[in-house]
């Protein structure tokens, strides 16, 4: 770790006191003196007055500027009163919603460090005379110059802070007379070094913070910097090291979100193939790593690309950081994803340059509308279809009546009513989708600022949502519950029409009644093929579960003709997720959670983590184009002995080789041992492997727990 | 063909190179105190039942037709006289609380099971590793498995302690790729004691492996005031190098196997035995390095 994140690490302990967030005021300075100008304009002014009355807060350790503690400061008296009429206003001119394409974006920073604030300028003028006689791109043009101008002003303001700290803290810190100078030439010029660009890039992102969006990515890091980082260190005006401090005392401001109480997600994607393919790997990639190793902090979201020519080396360096308990990088397999991409029209330069916004998102980076996405939960339909379209926990009629199940002579049956639930489901899905997305004017809610960092807003002349990037907006339908429908589906298979020990209408008094008089069924259902143990009797439902979601969602396209693309990862929704849904036929109470992502049921893979592998890698992952999580735990000495972690970086290998999208490692720390010891029932699946012989966790005496744990804490 | 097997793990990592897959066979002719495996150890299938995983549910009462189940008020408690192995019982717990040790296994369905993960062995050059129990014990079943591995070009470790008639390694010798052999004592005495086996045997034994060109790991557990001391370490080295055995990994005493003593309802004599540390562990493996061996700890 550099000394220069220390000292930062040591300063934003300072938590800012905690007034009001004045965002919205701000914002209503800039309409207030707009009312009567086209809402594009007054909505660019009210950008124009986030930017530049934001009061610019400066560390004195920092090497790199940009902070969201303006927020929290203000220089002018507001009341209450002052803000409540300031919040009217600003409503009325309507808020963003997670489902209309505002955030979650991986914006084209290549093009910025490029031609800097002066060149993108330039361009906004070339189109307004381009567009001279149309009124409504000349009103969304002036708009983008609006909030570029505010920027690049914002800039400026921020160069003089930190000449104001300077004076603040009577001494001239060369880290922010560095700083200063920068900032006065990036304001207009493009960069020219490592720092200046680095400087400008999270100067954009903080803007973007500043504007209230959420999960901006920073996308491929490693690649868009790479030249300024390889001319430097060529010309001897940057070292490593120095490189590394620049890079940790950027990433380590993302963990200022935690001052707003919640950890943004900041995707960082390194690694993987460039545009014109080939091995994308380079210094910056590790140094990045390193960074994030040492930053230590949950916001950077890092994913690591791999592809079937990723470096033994680069993998291991990942690999390396994951075992110090910090659960990424994610790894990403290339060779799944850009097919996965490819199948949409993308060119195949742009599906090879894509990252990810949020938590893994596939995105096409700079090229289309922010992201959006839902929840669509499957399992519900298992109930649905067992109860003849009721809810089994209200009785109120949710879906069709696909008949009752004493009528459902074989699986095909059964299978043929889940089928129409689902699609049932999924067209009021995209209702409720359709309906928010839609609400809003495409011209009223003209995002000009984000539009300058979409390829081509401005050489189109239109907004990033009316029809300016280059590639039309997608939503990612997140499949819940792949291994609780694979292990439901395989029990009725086998329970009832196999082994035929029950009725498919005994089985339905069963889960209405959450297996209360019917515990000896629960624990035959308990006890049948499940998935993620490599049983082709479970694992095929799997398969199933992928391809019917990916075949009923490729009939709907967004509002602009967008792909709906299917996601088998749900972040921790498989807890409130579950609680919509009844008992189930794997055996699962009412309320109780589903199966996390695309991961097997908790503590229902038994065979060890090949065997899940073998198991997940059944489905095509190429039908999933936003995305798949599958989460794995292993104990910490997986990570820390050198023999040990080669055997890791082989699974790994062999589980993409086979088609696994994605990967993200838990190493078991000491807090989760702890837990486990509390709570054996969640941790069912917790393997700790010694010598020829492991055990279950759980399964082992209290006093061998504890010795497990100590010996956790020498390694 | 078929032989009693009492488990099959994949992803084994402690038990050779690579990923591995693990088959542990069921039985062992040896009763060595510390044994971490002692589900393993009678020739005949074993029942466990875990209590720390009992929720107490009754279901197995009402299953089991011997009445070796039996709630007492909310509580469980099993009388293994009783058991008969019929495996009812485990259908029916929600709990996975009960488990059956030794399962008469065909040699397809361990085949079955060990191709599985063919593309594991590959990649991490992994592959099989015959554990137990005492494979040796079978070793007819042994050189099958061992040797339709051999047909599919898997690395096979055999891992035994030796203590059998050399007929039973002329089974398996042309199909196995190593033997991990335990060591497990300084003189015959002490041998004969902890392990009721004979130390000169297996000496013997692993002498003609070597001297036959067959690649031979010794691997010593390291057990607390019985061979862990420095002395005992260069005695073991002295034996070592007579047989001519050029690795030597060392295995540190755990007591991990506690939980399955419970569970069978058996006394555990190292309950109170203090793991040796690591520091220890890496100063005897200095000692065999010393001697000139390839020496590391393992597991």
């Amino acid at each position: 770790m550099s000394n220069q994140l220390s000292c930062l690490k040591e300063e934003m302990k300072l938590i800012p006191e905690k007034s009001k967030d004045i965002r919205e005021y701000l914002m209503y300075l800039g309409y207030v003196r707009h009312f009567d100008e086209p809402v594009t304009i007054a909505r660019a002014y009210a950008i124009e007055s986030l930017f530049e009355n934001h009061k610019k807060y400066i560390y004195a350790n920092d090497l790199v500027a940009g902070s969201i503690r303006g927020k929290w400061s203000c220089d002018l008296m507001i009341t209450e009163a002052d803000s409540q009429h300031a919040e009217r206003v600003v409503r009325s001119y309507g808020f963003n919603t997670f489902l209309m394409n505002t955030d979650h974006f991986a914006p084209d920073y290549e093009t910025l460090l490029t031609e800097g604030i002066e060149g993108i300028l330039g361009k906004i003028r070339q189109s307004m005379e381009k567009y001279q006689n149309n009124e409504e791109k000349k009103t969304f043009l002036k708009a983008t110059e609006i909030s570029m101008r505010a920027f690049s002003t914002m800039i400026g303001q921020y160069g003089d802070a930190a000449l104001k700290k300077c004076a603040e803290i009577h001494e001239q810190k060369p880290n922010l007379l560095k700083i200063s100078e920068i900032c006065a030439k990036i304001k207009y010029k493009k960069p020219d070094t490592f720092h200046e660009a680095l400087q400008l890039v999270w100067l954009a992102h903080t803007a973007f913070l500043y504007e209230g969006r959420l999960a901006m990515a920073l996308g491929r890091m490693d690649q868009y910097l790479y030249p300024f980082y390889k001319r430097d260190i060529q010309d001897g005006i940057l070292t490593k090291e120095q490189a590394l401090a620049l890079v940790e005392c950027t990433l380590y401001k993302i963990g200022e979100s935690a001052y707003s109480g919640r950890d943004d997600v900041v995707n960082i994607a390194i690694g993987g193939v460039k545009p014109e393919n080939g091995d994308a790997v380079n210094e910056l990639s590790y140094l990045i790593l390193e960074a994030v190793k040492n930053c230590k902090i949950p916001g950077p979201n890092l994913s690591a690309r791999i592809h079937c020519e990723t470096p033994d080396e680069f993998l291991d360096e990942c690999l390396k950081v994951v075992g110090t308990g910090l659960g990424y990088p994610a790894l990403m397999n290339d060779e799944v994803n850009i097919p996965a991409l490819y199948r949409h029209g993308y060119t195949i330069e742009d599906c090879r340059n894509y990252s990810m916004v949020g938590c893994i998102e596939n995105f096409i980076t700079g090229k289309q509308p922010p992201w959006t996405d839902g929840r669509y939960n499957v399992p519900k339909y298992i109930e649905l279809a067992m109860n003849n379209g009721r809810c089994m926990l209200t009785g109120v009629q949710l879906g069709p009546e696909t008949g009752e199940p004493s009528t459902f002579t074989t699986m095909d049956d059964f299978l043929n009513a889940l089928k129409i639930q689902m699609e049932f489901g999924a067209a009021e899905y995209m209702m409720f989708f359709r309906n928010e997305n839609d609400r809003y004017n495409k011209i009223a809610y003209a995002q000009p600022f984000l539009s300058c960092f979409c390829r081509d807003c401005i050489e189109r002349g239109l907004d990033i949502n009316n029809g300016g990037s280059i590639y039309p907006s997608v939503h990612g339908a997140g499949c819940m519950g792949i291994g609780t429908f694979a292990d439901s589906l395989a029990a009725v298979d086998d329970v009832v029409f196999n082994k035929k020990l029950i009725s498919l209408q005994t089985l339905k008094e069963a889960l209405l009644s959450d297996f209360k008089g019917y515990e000896e069924l629960q624990s035959l259902l308990l006890n049948a093929p499940k998935y993620g143990n490599n049983n082709p009797a479970a694992d095929k439902y799997a398969v199933l579960f992928v391809t019917l979601t990916n075949e009923i969602f490729s009939k709907y396209r967004t509002r602009d003709g967008g792909a709906i693309y299917t996601a088998i990862a749900t972040n921790v929704q498989n807890i409130p997720a579950g609680k919509q849904v009844g008992a189930t036929p794997d055996g699962r109470h009412a309320c109780a959670p589903l199966s996390d992502a695309a991961s097997p049921m908790h503590g229902m893979d038994k065979n060890g983590p090949t065997s899940v592998v073998n198991s997940v890698t059944k489905p095509d992952y190429t039908m999933v184009s936003c995305g798949t999580v599958l989460n794995q735990k292993y104990s910490p000495s997986m990570f820390t002995d050198p023999e040990k972690r080669a055997k890791l970086l082989a699974m790994i290998k062999t589980y993409f080789k086979k088609g696994g999208q994605e990967i993200q490692i838990n190493a078991v720390s000491r807090d989760i041992l702890y837990d486990a010891m509390g709570n054996p029932e969640n941790y069912k699946d917790l393997v700790v492997r010694v010598s020829g012989f492991s055990a279950y966790y759980t399964s082992l005496d209290k006093a061998v727990q504890l010795d497990i744990l100590e010996r956790t804490e020498h390694e | 063909m078929k032989g009693i097997v009492s488990g099959m793990q994949h992803f084994s990592v402690g038990d050779g190179p690579g990923i591995r897959t693990t088959v542990f066979m069921q039985g062992c002719n040896l009763r060595c105190e510390w044994c971490h495996n002692p589900e393993t150890i009678s020739f005949k299938p074993v029942f466990l039942y875990y209590k720390n995983l009992c929720r107490n549910c009754g279901l197995c009462q009402k299953r089991c037709p011997q009445g070796a189940h039996l709630m007492m008020g909310r509580t469980h408690h099993f009388n293994r006289e009783r058991c008969n192995l019929c495996g009812e019982c485990i259908r029916y717990c929600p709990a996975g609380a009960l488990k059956i040790s030794g399962k008469e296994t065909a040699l397809s369905e361990v085949m079955e099971y060990i191709l599985e993960d063919m593309e594991f062995y590959s990649s991490s050059n992994g592959g099989v590793t015959i554990s137990g129990g005492e494979p040796l014990c079978q070793a007819d079943f042994t050189a099958a498995i061992a040797k339709e591995c051999k047909k599919h070009n898997i690395h096979v470790i055999v891992d035994t302690a030796g203590n059998v008639d050399f007929s039973s390694f002329e089974k398996v010798l042309s199909y196995t790729d190593c033997f991990f052999f335990d060591v497990k004592g300084t003189s015959e005495r002490d041998y004969l004691s902890k392990t009721g086996g004979s130390l000169k045997l297996s000496l013997e034994n692993m002498m003609r492996l070597i001297s036959g060109g067959c690649n031979v790991v010794a691997r010593i557990p390291v057990i607390p005031s019985y061979n862990d001391s420095e002395n005992d370490c260069n005695i073991m080295a002295g034996l070592l190098n007579q047989v001519g055995v050029k690795q030597v990994h060392l295995l540190p005493f755990h007591r991990l196997g506690a939980g399955k003593y419970a569970a069978l309802g058996k006394s555990y004599p190292y309950e109170q035995c203090v793991p040796p540390s690591k520091q220890q562990m890496q100063k005897l493996a200095d000692i065999f390095a010393a001697h000139g061996f390839e020496s590391r700890v393992d597991g």
